[in-house]
């Protein structure tokens, strides 16, 4: 009886260390930190890009407009 | 220095060939919908049905582009991480999409919608875990998957697993099943709005309630249509405030709720783990799960609805609104080409077990009821009017 329970654990711990070798997922701290980094970088890229358009829009339109067009 | 240093991820040089070839794809398919649009308006039958008819317009050509390129060609390993990258590139285009909108837009739209992604959100993840209790699922994995279907997907189930302590393989599955879902509802969904005639501001409130993804979402209203992406980003913006509240709330459901009486599967009193949990810092967990980025776009409304003279607006020719107007399609473009080479089928091919069962029904509970919401709110009072 002790012996199969012992098997039972055994099985059980194999079971859970090739779910999780199998099934990786992400830290969700670090997902976080990532996603919270991502946030700030879209702010900032927002940011040149309200500056970029201050100080010349009309060189930002016609890039956007015209450059990237070549058909 | 260390902070501005840590803002920038320590392999960003990996990522440089995928961001490259995302902006490439991204330049010719916006020159072949130029191309396609111009020969449908010259009266040509072939570009008519393309362009019109069958909707293959610059997104629809970008995600179906993308998958292909994914997953019949094969995506080189050395192009992976950018093309991860170029995914949030939609975000910097949500934000300037903040000077299409006024306060009064927020006040209307953003009320309704508010009030709908409320009911939605917390009526999907109360019944899905009332759901998961019927079906025997575990709490950890009942908890992810009312963050993952009642809110932002994928964030939501990995903002939410530690608190429920959701084991690996149940993450795998309900990963799979929102991923599964969210493309499938993000190519089939234009079409069926079509066949059912939505207006462009109703299939915008209908999918931000249906689709969880925040890219999908706005990749499938702007493909219908620009005043479906209008009221969608908007309703969205709403939405994506609530990914902390969700949290707490599966970590009161499942952990501080009935704290006393449970005992682990190792025998040990849930108790002492419960009380670990409710001394968790609950402000200090908001303000980590908030999405600050959408604070630009508020930022962005505000501004537009103080009517500054030297910003202009979206529509003031050689106004600084109006440039930045020129630039959040082509941030939604780079967006839209890395979600399309994301897209891989064999992740997909892992939603599975319980988790399927449960997404699925909550799934198309979501798009009936959404459905039937919309339809009874109507059109006017899910229109933007913009600055």
């Amino acid at each position: 009886m002790a012996v199969s329970e012992q098997c039972v654990k055994q099985l059980k711990e194999r079971k859970s260390q090739v779910e999780s070798e199998v099934c990786k997922t992400p830290d969700a701290d670090e997902v976080f930190a990532a996603e919270r980094k991502e946030d700030l970088n879209v702010l900032i890229i927002v940011l040149l890009v309200f500056l970029l358009c201050l100080l010349f829009p009309n060189q930002v339109v016609y890039f956007f407009k015209e450059v990237l067009y070549f058909v | 220095m260390d902070k501005v240093r840590g803002l920038i991820s320590h392999d960003w040089k990996d990522a440089v060939p995928g961001l490259l070839l995302c902006i490439v794809f991204a330049i010719l398919v916006m020159n072949v919908d130029t191309l396609l649009k111009s020969l449908d308006k010259a009266g040509v039958a072939w570009a008519n049905l393309v362009y019109t008819q069958m909707q293959i317009t610059y997104v629809a050509m970008l995600l179906l582009g993308g998958l292909i390129i994914r997953n019949v060609f094969g995506l080189p390993k050395v192009f992976l991480r950018g093309v991860a990258a170029a995914r949030p590139v939609v975000k910097p285009g949500i934000v300037i999409l903040g000077v299409h909108y006024v306060w009064f837009d927020v006040v209307k739209v953003g009320g309704v919608g508010l009030a709908l992604t409320t009911l939605f959100i917390f009526g999907t993840a109360l019944a899905v875990m009332f759901i998961a209790k019927r079906m025997g699922a575990s709490d950890g994995l009942s908890g992810i998957m009312a963050a993952g279907t009642g809110i932002c997907g994928v964030s939501a189930i990995i903002a939410t697993a530690p608190v429920v302590r959701a084991k690996p393989r149940d993450m795998c599955y309900a990963i799979g099943t929102i991923l599964l879902f969210g493309t499938l509802m993000l190519f089939i969904f234009p079409y069926i709005g079509r066949a059912l005639n939505l207006t462009e501001p109703q299939f915008g409130a209908w999918s931000a309630i249906a689709i969880l993804n925040t890219a999908q979402l706005i990749a499938a209203s702007e493909w219908y249509g620009v005043a479906a992406r209008d009221t969608a980003v908007l309703i969205n913006a709403a939405r994506i405030m609530f990914i902390p509240l969700i949290v707490l709330l599966a970590l009161w459901f499942y952990v501080i709720r009935d704290s006393d009486s449970k005992v682990d599967e190792n025998g040990q009193p849930e108790a002492a783990i419960s009380n670990q949990m409710a001394s968790v810092d609950k402000w200090q967990l908001i303000k980590e799960k908030f999405p600050v980025f959408i604070l630009g776009f508020f930022a962005l409304v505000i501004l537009n609805s103080l009517n500054i003279s030297f910003l202009g607006g979206a529509k003031v020719e050689g106004s600084v609104f109006w440039a930045m107007d020129h630039a959040y399609k082509w941030f939604f473009a780079v967006g839209f080409a890395g979600i399309g080479m994301m897209i891989s089928i064999d992740d997909m091919r892992k939603a599975g077990g319980k988790a399927f069962m449960i997404g699925f029904s909550a799934a198309v509970a979501k798009m009936v009821i959404g459905l039937l919401a919309v339809y009874l709110i109507g059109a006017e009072l899910l229109t933007v009017g913009g600055g």
